[in-house]
C-alpha cells in the first residue's frame, strides 16, 4: 500500500477551517497573559491597591478622632438651656488624661446612691475614675427626677459604660450626616444620629471583601442616676470599614479555597445625658481576621461566574480607641481620647452568593452579598457583632486567582 | 492582537480539532494556545506568511498533545497488529470537512499518531519520543489509522457514487 495518499492529505486540508468556539476570543481575553503593558498594569495596580489599603489601616488605627459635635444641638430641656454666653467652666473639672486602662468587657451597672461623695461636682455631671469600682450593682430606674424629655425605656438590660468622660461615647439625635472618613482608597461615609445607620467603605485593595456596608442601629435608652441626677445613655453600634487582601486557589474546575487577611473597624457611639450636662463618646475596636472559605462555581458564562461560598473567619482585637467630649450646656468642658487595650478574639460564619467577572487571567473583580454568624462569646465587648451576631454582609474587591 | 485572532481563529480550530475532536476541549486548548501566541507574539520573528501560520500550529498542535497527555489519553498506546492492506483511495473526490470528519472519528491514539506524521511530518522516532511510546508501536497505530481512513473513504465514495 503506498503512503503517497496520506501525503497528500496536508494539501487537501491546507485550506480547510472551522468557526472558532463561541466565546473563544473572550475567553483568550480573560486569559492573556502577555502583553507587557497589561502584565504591568497589573502588577501596578495590585501595588498600588495594597499600598492604599496600608494606609486606610494606618490611619484608622492612628488617627481617628472623636467627630466634632455640635453644642447647639444637645438635647437640653429648653430650661435648663444657657442663654447668651457659654456658663463658666466648674472649679474642679475632669481628670486632664486618665491612664490607659483595660477596656471593660462589661459595663458597671450604676446606682445613684452608691455614687461617693467626692465625685460629685457642682457644675459637671460626671463621676471621676475611681467611682465605678465601688459602686454595688443595683437594678437600674426607668424615670429619674431629672430626666429628659427623649428618654425611652430601656430595651435591654443595659450596662451604661463607665462614667467617665473618656468611656461615654457619643452621637446624639439631630446630629447631621457627615463625612467619616476618606483616604486615598476610598470613602466612609456614615450617617449619625439617625435610627438607621450606614457604613460604606471603597478601596481598590486586592481581597476579598473590599467594601463592606452594615445597616443597623443599636439605639439603648438607659435611665440611671448619678449623682442624685437621672441620666440616659444611648449606645449605636456599627460595622463602618472591612478592607482584605485574600487570594483563590481553583483546585478543580469548579472548587476553589478562600483566604487572607481582613481589617475590620467596629465603631460604637454613646450618649450620656445628665441634666445639662452631656457626654458624647465614640470608641474604634480594630480587628484582623483570617477568612477560610470553600467556593463552588455554579455557572459560567464568558468571563463571568456564578458562585456559593461558605466558610469560618477568625478576627482578634489588635488595638481600640477611644475619644470623648463632653458639654455642658453649649459649652465643651472636657475632651479627651484614649488606647485602651483590649483582648477579643471571635469566629464566625460566613456565607454568601457571588458573581466574579474575570478581569486577567490571575485577577478577577466580585461582588458579594452574603451573611455572617459571629458565635457569641461572653467575654467580649459590646459592639456591632455582640448586637447583631447575624447580620448582612455585602462586599466587593478584586481577587487574585491562581 | 485581535486581527492576528480573526486571521487565524477558523484555521487553527481545524488544526486542534484534528486531535481534539470534543469541542469543549478544543476550545480550552485553543484558549491557552492563542494566550500562549499572544504573549509570544512581541517576541515573533516574521519570515513571511507561511511563518507566522505554521509557527501558530506548532503551538497548537503542541498544546493540544500535552492536553491529551494530561488526560491520559494516549496511555493505551501500545502496538497492535496490522490490519489488512488497503488499496489506494480517491481520496481527492472526498471533500475536506468529510475527510476531517473521518480523521476526527478515528480512536485517540491512531489519530495522533496519524496528524503527526501526516501533518506534521514526524518521523515514528520522533513520534514514539513525544508521546512516550516505543516506535514500533507509533508505526503500528499508523498503519491502522491509515487503513481504517481508507476503509472509511472507500466507503463513503461507494455511497456517494
Amino acid at each position: 500500500m503506498s503512503k503517497d495518499w496520506t501525503h497528500r492529505l496536508p494539501d487537501l486540508l491546507e485550506g480547510y477551517t472551522e468557526a472558532a468556539p463561541e466565546g473563544l476570543w473572550d475567553a483568550v481575553q480573560a486569559g492573556v497573559v502577555a502583553p507587557r503593558k497589561r502584565r504591568g498594569a497589573v502588577v501596578w495596580w495590585s501595588a498600588a491597591a495594597l499600598v492604599a489599603a496600608a494606609a486606610a489601616i494606618l490611619l484608622l488605627v492612628f488617627l481617628p478622632k472623636p467627630a466634632p459635635l455640635q453644642p447647639a444641638a444637645l438635647p437640653v430641656p429648653e430650661n435648663r438651656l444657657v442663654q447668651g454666653a457659654a456658663p463658666e467652666l466648674p472649679t474642679a473639672p475632669l481628670p486632664d488624661k486618665p491612664p490607659a486602662t483595660a477596656f471593660p468587657k462589661a459595663f458597671p451597672e450604676i446606682h445613684s446612691e452608691a455614687v461617693p461623695e467626692a465625685a460629685t461636682d457642682a457644675a459637671l455631671d460626671v463621676i471621676p475614675e475611681a467611682a465605678p469600682e465601688v459602686i454595688p450593682e443595683v437594678t437600674s430606674e426607668t424615670e429619674g427626677p431629672e430626666s429628659l424629655p427623649h428618654e425611652t425605656e430601656p430595651q435591654h438590660p443595659v450596662r451604661p459604660d463607665r462614667p467617665t468622660p473618656g468611656a461615654n461615647p457619643k452621637t446624639h439625635p439631630g446630629a447631621k450626616p457627615r463625612l467619616q472618613f476618606t483616604v486615598t482608597s476610598g470613602a466612609y461615609l456614615a450617617q449619625a444620629g439617625s435610627a438607621v445607620t450606614q457604613g460604606y467603605g471603597i478601596s481598590a485593595n486586592p481581597g476579598m471583601p473590599m467594601l463592606s456596608k452594615a445597616i443597623g442601629s443599636n439605639p439603648i435608652s438607659v435611665p440611671m442616676l448619678r449623682r442624685n441626677q437621672a441620666s440616659t445613655t444611648e449606645s449605636r453600634h456599627r460595622q463602618s470599614l472591612r478592607l482584605a487582601v485574600g487570594v483563590s486557589y481553583n483546585f478543580t474546575d469548579r472548587w476553589s479555597v478562600a483566604s487572607g487577611l481582613s481589617y475590620t473597624v467596629l465603631r460604637s457611639d454613646y450618649n450620656t445625658v445628665s441634666g445639662e450636662t452631656a457626654t458624647f463618646s465614640t470608641r474604634h475596636l480594630h480587628y484582623l481576621g483570617i477568612p477560610l472559605s470553600l467556593q463552588w462555581k455554579a455557572l459560567e458564562w464568558k468571563r463571568l461566574s456564578l458562585y456559593l461560598n461558605a466558610g469560618p473567619m477568625w478576627e482578634t482585637a489588635v488595638g481600640a480607641r477611644l475619644g470623648s467630649r463632653s458639654y455642658v450646656g453649649a459649652a465643651l468642658s472636657s475632651e479627651q481620647a484614649e488606647s485602651p487595650s483590649v483582648r477579643d478574639s471571635r469566629w464566625s460564619l460566613n456565607a454568601g452568593v457571588g458573581i466574579q467577572y474575570q478581569l486577567f487571567r490571575r485577577g478577577a473583580l466580585f461582588l458579594q452579598p452574603g451573611l455572617s454568624w459571629h458565635i457569641p462569646r461572653a467575654d467580649s465587648p459590646e459592639s456591632y457583632y455582640t448586637v447583631h451576631p447575624l447580620l448582612p454582609d455585602f462586599s466587593f474587591g478584586y481577587r487574585f486567582t491562581f | 492582537m485581535r486581527q492576528f485572532y480573526e486571521r487565524y481563529a477558523d484555521y487553527l480550530t481545524a488544526v486542534c480539532s484534528r486531535y481534539i475532536p470534543e469541542k469543549a476541549d478544543a476550545k480550552d486548548v485553543l484558549q491557552e494556545s492563542f494566550v500562549k501566541m499572544l504573549g509570544a507574539l512581541d517576541s515573533f520573528e516574521y519570515r513571511g506568511e507561511g511563518s507566522l501560520k505554521a509557527w501558530s500550529s506548532r503551538i497548537v498542535v503542541n498544546t493540544a498533545l500535552k492536553s491529551l497527555r494530561k488526560s491520559g489519553r494516549l496511555r493505551y498506546m501500545e502496538a497492535l497488529p496490522d490490519l489488512p492492506e488497503e488499496s489506494e483511495p480517491e481520496v481527492e473526490r472526498v471533500p475536506a470537512p468529510v475527510l476531517q470528519q473521518f480523521i476526527q472519528a478515528l480512536p485517540d491514539g491512531y489519530r495522533t499518531v496519524f496528524n503527526l506524521f501526516v501533518f506534521e511530518k514526524k518521523s515514528h522516532r520522533e513520534i514514539a519520543a513525544l508521546l512516550g511510546i516505543k516506535e514500533d508501536s507509533s508505526a503500528s497505530q499508523f498503519f491502522r489509522a491509515r487503513a481504517l481512513l481508507a476503509r472509511k473513504i472507500k466507503q463513503y465514495l461507494k455511497e456517494n457514487e
